[in-house]
């Protein structure tokens, strides 16, 4: 559904990549889905597959690193895992929290990208975007 | 071929992230307050913003923007308030996005305006992901939806800042258990603030509008009542 907007703006945001830092190829973008990011991370991946044909990234691997909630209760004093985005609150101690810390991420947080020494200009570069 | 790895953090929603930013500094800066509203489709939306408009145009400059995949029936009926409405045809797409009322707010003198508010798609899934621009987002859930609604949608409570029930009138006829809805909402959003309604009560609005002038007169404190300027003075 609309894992497929997302990853239209994912390819987006990594062709806009390519051209600013002037890369060959990304071979590899991790990602990271957070729990409560509101994405589903094989539904993301499939979405990827489909969205990534006939662009700039149509060989890259896409690497999703799930992303657990983490909150800061108040009760424990200490940053904790929750137990589930449908019922926030510390594992341990059991206090429902707001504090999320992590888990709400859409990130993409890095490339594996390629370099051609030999010819160190960005092949897919468009001078009409400079 | 030397593969190097970039350990950078980029949102994948950057570009709607700064355009959302962007617009909410520019509503800062016209004095216009927004709100939002999500719910599934069918839970009262309209006709919860359409009362909402009817009680506020009398004191209060106010505009709408709705956004359907198709029709304008939602802007029409929300215009039978005297307010100022535009409709956001998605097509396809099933959420509003920044850049969808960037665009519909072309022409409109926002400094003119009190209150903006922003109807989203009937949806109780995408459009969380995707910020606006607004400064309060309220979520509606219907007596009509029983109580588990929010423990099968939690990122929309999530990322809402109040929730709101609505039909309140039908609670008995539909055997609605409140006390059970408000627990389910506590569990995936906890210390939400919940409110009751029926906008097709007397008086079914009241708490909702003590909260929204609150927020309001917190947010705008030294807000002259942009009221006085006529409809037509909203265009550009």
């Amino acid at each position: 559904m609309h894992e497929l907007s997302i990853a239209q703006s994912l390819i987006d945001t990594l062709t806009e990549m390519i051209v600013r830092q002037n890369l060959t190829r990304i071979e590899t973008a991790t990602i990271e889905v957070g729990e409560l990011s509101g994405v589903v991370p094989s539904a993301l991946r499939s979405a990827f597959m489909i969205a990534r044909q006939g662009t700039e990234l149509s060989a890259t691997t896409l690497e999703i690193v799930p992303v657990t909630v983490e909150i800061d209760c108040a009760v424990c004093g200490k940053i904790r895992f929750a137990s589930a985005a449908s019922d926030v609150r510390c594992t341990i101690c059991g206090t429902p929290s707001m504090s999320v810390i992590r888990g709400r991420e859409l990130d993409i947080v890095r490339l594996k990208v390629c370099d051609d020494p030999k010819n160190p200009g960005n092949p897919h570069r468009h001078p009409e975007r400079e | 071929m030397t593969p190097r790895i970039l350990e950078i953090r980029t949102a994948i929603l950057k570009e709607n992230d700064l355009l959302a930013r962007t617009l909410r500094a520019r509503f800062d800066q016209a004095g216009v307050f927004v709100v939002s509203l999500v719910s599934s489709p069918g839970a009262g939306k309209t006709a919860f913003l359409q009362a909402t408009l009817k009680r506020l145009m009398g004191e209060f400059s106010v505009a709408a923007l709705v956004g359907d995949l198709a029709t304008e029936n939602d802007a029409k009926r929300l215009a039978e308030s005297g307010a100022p409405v535009r409709q956001i045809t998605t097509g396809t797409v099933c959420h509003l996005e920044a850049s969808m009322v960037s665009e519909a707010l072309v022409g409109w003198d926002l400094a003119s305006l009190d209150f903006l508010f922003i109807e989203n798609v009937g949806n109780l899934v995408c459009p969380s992901s995707y910020d606006l621009g607004e400064h309060l987002r309220l979520v509606l859930l219907s007596t009509t939806e029983g109580e588990d609604k929010p423990l099968k949608y939690p990122t929309i409570f999530n990322t809402a800042d109040i929730a709101i029930i609505t039909k309140s009138d039908l609670t008995a006829a539909v055997q609605f258990d409140r006390e059970a809805a408000l627990a389910n909402i506590q569990r995936v959003r906890p210390g939400m603030t919940t409110l009751d309604s029926s906008a097709r009560s007397a008086g079914g609005l009241d708490d909702w509008l003590a909260y929204l002038r609150a927020r309001h007169s917190i947010h705008v404190p030294s807000a002259q009542h942009a009221l006085g300027s006529s409809v037509a003075s909203l265009m550009t």
